[in-house]
């Protein structure tokens, strides 16, 4: 069964003005104006969102770096005790599971939120930890923030947990993009494998290889993120143990569309493993929330998250960039295969028919 | 307030290691383009038409 929807494949089909095929022809040229258009909005984006995250827009991030907000994990020590505890701030209403995790609505968890892990010594201008009260365990008790962290000028510790947190602005937004793409390719795999339709195929291939992009996107920002905030590069957690299982099911994906004999059998089988990727999305976004690990837990559209104005203008920013950007990039990749296959059957088509009309492009 | 001129003098790895995903993203789009191009008229020089 062939699938036919002019609408759906004008900017991705790989025909070209073909004689005797006036009209496919000129939707090959609207196609190919379209995504160029796409790929110009997509490029004029991306120096926008570039000044939105470097060039001043999202200033406040300085401040909101170091500010507790629900989803942070806190270092206090108990300034009479001494005792060290790491907490995890959730979300007002939610029930905490273990000893690291407070909810947003207790006294301490009032206490925290909002509050900046350093203040500034108007005598020496630096950076002191903040001394924040609160009640636990039915007493009244004192903490300090981060009792380890250096030491230093006010401002320079300000401007040095800025940078590691702009990687949220690129970090996140491909995340989601790789979630998408995993979305896509299990869909238009299950249309192939039920229509064998040949547009269906190369919108799930093309799928699958900006889903590996972004996916490795994702897999090399996080520990640029981590290494200054953690301490490390990568923990085996299961939010990140996930993410690696479904960038290697990508891997294996692309390798079989590679390598593989037959384009049909390598069709079918990377169907497969599209559609075994989908439930993979799920879990990833769900691991941090349902096992300890570092990683934030995910804060934006939680009822009791607060989230300053200008991150979420520039992180919707980013997101809508990354998104024109991966639609350009779909639109092109999957246009791009179907003029390989084009080109490949007029290649192979028999000497005597060169001289007779081109055949119309499989779809 | 503009911090920029701060993130290029002194975090320079970082803006680098963030914005090497824009411009490996744009030269890719640009590839692309640039394919789809060279094999529009190499189909239109073996199909015969303009």
């Amino acid at each position: 069964m062939v699938m036919r929807d002019e609408s759906l494949t004008a900017m991705t089909r790989g025909s070209v003005g073909a004689k005797g095929a006036n009209h496919a022809s000129g939707a090959s040229r609207a196609g190919a104006a379209a995504s160029a258009l796409l790929a110009a909005l997509a490029a004029v984006l991306m120096f926008g969102a570039i000044w939105m995250v470097f060039g001043g827009y999202v200033p406040t991030t300085k401040r909101q770096a170091q500010r507790v907000e629900v989803g942070s994990t806190v270092r206090l020590k108990d300034v009479e005790s001494g005792e060290v505890l790491t907490l995890t701030l959730l979300p007002s209403g939610e029930t905490p599971r273990t000893a690291s995790e407070i909810s947003a609505g207790s006294v301490l968890g009032q206490a925290l939120l909002g509050k900046e892990r350093t203040t500034r010594d108007a005598a020496t201008d630096r950076a002191v930890p903040t001394i924040v009260e609160g009640e636990m365990d039915g007493r009244a008790r004192r903490f300090r923030f981060d009792p380890d962290a250096p030491q230093m000028p006010y401002d320079k510790k300000i401007e040095a947990l800025d940078m590691p947190q702009r990687i949220f602005y690129f970090h996140v937004p491909s995340a989601i993009i790789t979630f998408l793409a995993v979305f896509l390719v299990g869909g238009a795999s299950l249309v192939y494998i039920l229509t064998r339709s040949r547009f269906w195929d190369r919108v799930a291939r093309s799928g699958a290889e900006l889903g590996i992009l972004f996916c490795s996107i994702v897999l090399l920002t996080g520990p640029i993120w981590a290494k200054p905030e953690w301490g490390h590069y990568w923990t085996w957690e299961w939010r990140l143990n996930f993410t690696a299982i479904l960038w290697l099911i990508y891997l294996g994906y692309n390798l079989v569309r590679a390598y593989a004999s037959s384009a049909e059998e390598a069709s079918l089988v990377s169907a497969v493993l599209g559609l075994l990727a989908v439930p993979l999305v799920p879990l990833v976004y769900v691991a941090a929330e349902l096992w300890e690990g570092s990683h934030p837990k995910p804060t934006l559209g939680r009822a009791g998250a607060q989230h300053d104005p200008l991150v979420s203008n520039g992180f919707l920013f980013c997101f809508l960039t990354f998104f024109i950007l991966f639609s350009a990039l779909l639109v092109l990749r999957t246009r791009l295969l179907g003029l390989e296959e084009e080109l490949e059957r007029l290649k192979r088509r028999p000497a005597r028919a060169e001289r007779g009309p081109a055949p119309e492009s499989a779809r | 307030m503009n911090d920029f001129p701060f993130v290029i003098r002194e975090l320079r790895y970082l803006f680098w290691a963030y914005n090497v995903i824009w411009i490996l993203l744009a030269a890719y789009l640009g590839f692309l383009l640039f394919r789809i191009q060279k094999l529009s008229k190499e189909i239109r020089r073996l199909s015969g038409g303009s």
